[in-house]
């Protein structure tokens, strides 16, 4: 199972040889791939084909059981079920991750915030928020401090339509920047957006360059 | 320094919230402190205070009354801490990923930890003021304060190991009374045996029986208390620094190796 560039500029981040399994089930064997600085990436398979577990593999979150990832920068992950504090407001989530991020100010994320549309949601405690927002609280964590490479796992499950576009918008801004994004995504939908896309399969896993633009 | 304020005011404001336990410790310290001596005969109950080696005499509503405080703190700490560190196990994984320094992380739950015996005792004590006059009104507050630490590091090494929350609270609960049980008078008033001395609640019970009835006060068990608290925070805070044990920061590197070679490295 080979994903391979098809050129060999500035490369964000790369993976080689990972496997995984949980007890007796193999979830991934073998798995290459390299994704080039400026790139926006999905990835692409059916239930249980290892998507979740690729990205929590690449993010660190997760040890394979054979095979390395190399980051060049930054690199942040959003999980796909919200990693958040119930009990603090969204606020507080920002305060805790300037801190970590040792950023000067919260503008950035403030600006995200509105983009997302839930700036009237940041005195209000976690735990009383609805999915969606949650969900967006989940990805200005991921985002705010501008990473070079950041892993997205299905980071819009909740958003209505008009923040579905508005995450894309985004996402298009940072490849203008030339921050690299790799996204688990859902092909039929967002395919013109991406650079490439990345096949998790049983398999094989496929890379098709060019995917949309 | 900035971000042990920012960590600990906010522990502090998440412990403040949990309004059940805020709640059961509002009504239920001074519903058993006033119902005490209309549950329990007005008659002397005779008890070895095993610290001591010596024998006392006191009214058995007030030993109930030091039995059932003992029991709704340690249980409502246990919950208290078993809770928050359930609830912020996987966000303080990504808050430390993210780059947030450990160290003022952990010194700020140590400090909402002691914060909250502290106060715990401290409501507990006042309330027992209000109906008794317990010879050494300081040392019950540190029994209680030690009940409160033992059972709160007991609740963190808990939410280590147990999958959800009713698991937690059946064993905290299952734990407590049979660890609460054989240090009562009521129960065991001539206890035996190299075990009892060596269970979480032994300290915290002489304690509190030799502050409220004893004319001396045995510095011993309050030794024993802090020992167990140490030894429970410590596993507490070994998993911690394991589990919160990633790469951070930028710049190239290489990590998830093979399992030959478990630790992150850097490249360049």
């Amino acid at each position: 199972m080979t994903v391979s560039p098809s050129t060999a500029t500035g490369t964000a981040l790369s993976a080689r040889d990972i496997h995984k399994a949980f007890g007796r089930r193999v979830v991934l064997a073998g798995v290459d791939l390299t994704v080039r600085s400026g790139q926006t990436v999905g990835v692409v398979g059916e239930n249980g084909a290892g998507k979740t577990t690729l990205l929590r593999i690449l993010s660190g979150d997760l040890r394979p059981d054979q095979g390395t990832v190399t980051v060049d920068g930054t690199l942040s992950h959003c999980p796909q079920h919200p990693v958040l504090n119930n009990a603090l407001t969204p606020f507080q989530h920002l305060r805790l991750f300037q801190e970590a991020f040792r950023l000067p100010h919260l503008d950035r994320a403030h600006e995200l915030i509105d983009r997302l549309a839930f700036a009237d949601h940041l005195h209000v405690p976690v735990k009383v928020l609805s999915g969606g927002t949650r969900q967006k609280l989940n990805l200005v964590l991921a985002l705010m401090h501008d990473p070079d490479v950041v892993l997205l796992d299905e980071p819009y499950q909740g958003f209505d339509w008009q923040t579905y576009l508005a995450f894309w918008d985004l996402a298009a801004a940072r490849r203008a920047a030339g921050g690299t994004t790799v996204v688990i995504s859902h092909l039929a939908h967002d395919i013109d957006r991406l650079d490439a896309v990345i096949q998790l399969g049983h398999e094989a896993t496929v890379m098709t360059e060019g995917a949309g633009r | 320094m900035r971000a042990y304020r920012i960590a600990a005011r906010y522990h502090l404001a998440e412990l403040a919230k949990n309004t059940l336990a805020a709640l059961l410790l509002a009504v239920l310290i001074p519903v058993w402190i006033l119902a005490a001596p209309q549950i329990f005969a007005a008659a002397s109950l005779a008890f070895r205070l095993r610290a001591t080696g010596r024998t006392l005499t006191a009214s058995t509503d007030h030993v109930g009354m030091i039995h059932g405080c003992l029991g709704v703190v340690m249980l409502l700490m246990a919950f208290l801490t078993f809770s928050a560190a359930r609830q912020a196990g996987p966000f303080d994984r990504r808050l430390t990923a993210a780059g947030y320094p450990r160290t003022p992380l952990l010194l700020a739950k140590a400090t909402s930890l002691l914060s909250a015996a502290a106060l715990v005792a401290l409501y507990t004590t006042v309330w027992t003021l209000a109906v008794w006059s317990p010879r050494h009104p300081g040392f019950l507050w540190l029994g209680l304060f030690t009940a409160c630490l033992v059972y709160g590091s007991l609740g963190l090494v808990l939410a280590l190991f147990l999958p959800g929350e009713l698991e937690g609270m059946v064993v905290i609960f299952v734990t407590s009374n049979l660890d609460l049980l054989p240090q009562s008078p009521l129960v065991n008033p001539d206890p035996h045996g190299f075990l009892g001395p060596l269970l979480p609640m032994y300290g915290s019970t002489q304690t509190c029986l030799a502050a409220g009835l004893a004319p001396t006060t045995p510095l011993r068990p309050v030794a024993a208390s802090l020992t167990w608290t140490a030894a429970l925070t410590l596993v507490a805070l070994l998993a911690f620094w394991i589990r919160t044990r990633e790469r951070q920061g930028a710049g190239a590197w290489t990590h998830a190796l093979s399992a030959r070679a478990p630790r992150p490295r850097r490249t360049r």
